[in-house]
């Protein structure tokens, strides 16, 4: 047996490589804090311990922490107080961002759309009044600059819109402009990691795709909770569950209190 | 060098209503909480907030109804949530919110502190930060590229905490400590720069390890001494958050009522911050939080 959040960290683990860095901002509580940086931390520490032994983590301005244990406590001020080698200036560390030094960020939000924009700045109720979120932090410029990025969410009609309230991070597309008319450099979001199925992008209309499908799930099970209509790609496949051995490492022990994964959709 | 140090109450008089002040550290964490909650006593209102990462410093100031306008790349509480007092304000439309990404909120404050006339960013294209007053399209001259322009972020006063100071405001640090804020750099961008610390040492003390200074005397025009300073949040390497103080505060900031019966109990009659701290916890409570003493 196996859990959500256990097949998602295991899936997102397969796309971290070794020798890349990734980059743990900061979480809030709750699903958010799973998404922005439970399953990116216990992802990381997998593929460190399968096929990545030398996949770097930064959480935030702390460069490769020591991952073994996990901190047990996610407060910036207790997190970031662990061994590593080094602790950058925040300054310098947006600055090494722009410059594209982060090769794959994790990005989670309140709405994504069907390019992949994502909104962490206001929503808009339906008699026009505003509630605003967070602002941005560096979402941003993680959809902006960094090598590339993985979009983790729960399927819902409400995240999953044809168009963002407001624009923070841009996807494959903005305002009718590609990734490459408005000068972003960056890869931008390639990967969108949900609760019930895998997506990528096509090519050819930028658009979400299916790609994948978790145990139980259908397409109509997908399609029926989103308020878009994705596309479908041709090699449309079904997830096995993760393997045992990785369940059970991710359970004794990368996570064993469940500071990271206690959270299911 | 000029003699700095002043009590709290002098700094915090130093600051008018209608300002626009810079505020230090990030989220939850050493932000100069005694010094906001004497410009609350003070009764200071209609002020302009700046900063990188607001918290528990926005939150306060706007439940107190100190604030007309904020100018950062985030407001919230970190691991709590959502700033509860900043969205109720801003979603009634009675506070101003001008959000900004990390880079380009960093790319105003850079401009000020070198004097530029503005800052440059790539990562306004295709987003909704399209602020009329303060970003701009421009064109790259060498190569033709289109460009955003953000207005400078120069606050005309900057509130910081830190850890440790001589009377002559050179500010130090412990050499374990988070490094998660720009605080040197709104110092460099603000006009004026006071600072409250959590302990005073000696000149002597000072001089014997240069590199331990991040600001020194002649960027400081005040600074005062206010242990827990920066409660309920922390100041990493010092303290921890003190929890059941910030879960009061969070359940206080959820209903406005409720935050006005926290500042009239806690906040406004208190003398100064040993009374303040008196009234929201316990010296056991502080004890327990208290990480090091390195000096």
């Amino acid at each position: 047996m196996f859990t959500v959040n256990e097949l998602m960290a295991y899936r997102l683990s397969q796309e971290l490589r070794n020798d890349e860095m990734g980059f743990v901002g900061v979480g809030s509580s709750g699903r958010a804090f799973v998404f922005a940086v439970g399953l990116p931390m216990v992802a990381s520490r997998l593929a460190q311990l399968t096929h990545a032994p030398h996949f770097s983590v930064q959480m935030g301005p702390l460069i490769d922490p020591i991952l073994e244990p996990l901190p047990s406590r996610w407060f910036d001020s207790i997190a970031y107080d662990r061994d590593a080698p080094a602790f950058i200036d925040a300054v310098d560390n947006l600055d090494a961002l722009q410059r594209g030094r982060v090769d794959i960020s994790f990005i989670s939000g309140a709405q994504i759309d069907a390019y992949g924009n994502v909104n962490v700045t206001r929503v808009t109720r339906p008699d026009g009044s505003h509630a605003h979120l967070v602002g941005a932090l560096a979402l941003p410029e993680h959809q902006a600059f960094a090598q590339r990025a993985i979009v983790l969410a729960d399927l819902s009609k409400r995240t999953f819109v044809e168009q963002v309230d407001f624009v923070s991070g841009v996807g494959r597309r903005s305002k009718g402009k590609r990734r490459d008319e408005l000068g972003l450099p960056g890869g931008g979001p390639v990967l969108v990691m949900t609760d019930r199925a895998v997506f990528d992008f096509s090519p050819e209309t930028d658009r979400m795709r299916l790609l994948e499908l978790y145990p139980g799930q259908s397409v109509d099970s997908v399609l029926a909770a989103m308020s878009f209509t994705p596309e479908i790609a041709d090699n449309l496949t079904a997830l096995d569950a993760p393997p045992a051995e990785v369940v059970a490492l991710i359970r004794d022990r990368i996570d064993p209190e469940k500071v990271f994964l206690g959270v299911e959709p | 060098m000029k003699e700095k140090l002043r009590t709290i109450e002098d700094l915090a008089s130093t600051i008018e209503d209608g300002m626009t002040i810079g505020i230090g550290g990030s989220t939850l964490r050493r932000h100069p909480m005694a010094l906001l909650r004497e410009l609350v006593r003070q009764g200071r209102k209609d002020l302009t907030l700046q900063a990188w990462l607001g918290g528990l410093d926005f939150d306060f100031l706007v439940g107190a109804g100190a604030v007309r306008r904020i100018e950062c790349a985030y407001v919230g509480l970190g691991p709590l949530g959502l700033s509860p007092n900043v969205r109720r304000l801003a979603d009634s439309g009675e506070l101003d919110v001008r959000f900004f990404t990390e880079s380009s909120m960093i790319a105003r404050f850079k401009a000020a502190a070198a004097g530029h006339p503005f800052g440059i960013t790539r990562v306004i294209a295709g987003t909704d930060y399209d602020d009329p007053e303060l970003i701009r399209e421009i064109t790259d001259p060498f190569t033709g590229a289109t460009l955003h322009a953000v207005a400078p972020a120069q606050p005309q006063v900057t509130l910081l905490h830190g850890y440790y100071s001589d009377e002559f405001g050179n500010i130090q640090r412990p050499t374990r400590y988070n490094r998660d804020d720009v605080d040197v750099l709104l110092a460099s961008a603000s006009d004026r720069v006071i600072v409250t610390v959590e302990q005073l040492i000696s000149h002597d003390e000072v001089v014997r390890r240069p590199h331990s200074t991040y600001l020194p005397h002649h960027w400081v025009d005040g600074v005062a001494l206010a242990p827990f300073g920066a409660h309920p949040g922390p100041c990493d390497a010092l303290y921890e958050p003190d929890f059941a103080a910030l879960d009061d505060y969070l359940a206080a900031a959820k209903d406005p009522e409720k935050f006005r019966q926290y500042l009239e109990t806690n906040v406004l009659p208190s003398k100064n911050n040993g009374d303040y701290l008196a009234r929201v916890t316990s010296p056991a409570t502080l004890a327990a939080i208290r990480i090091a003493d390195e000096v």
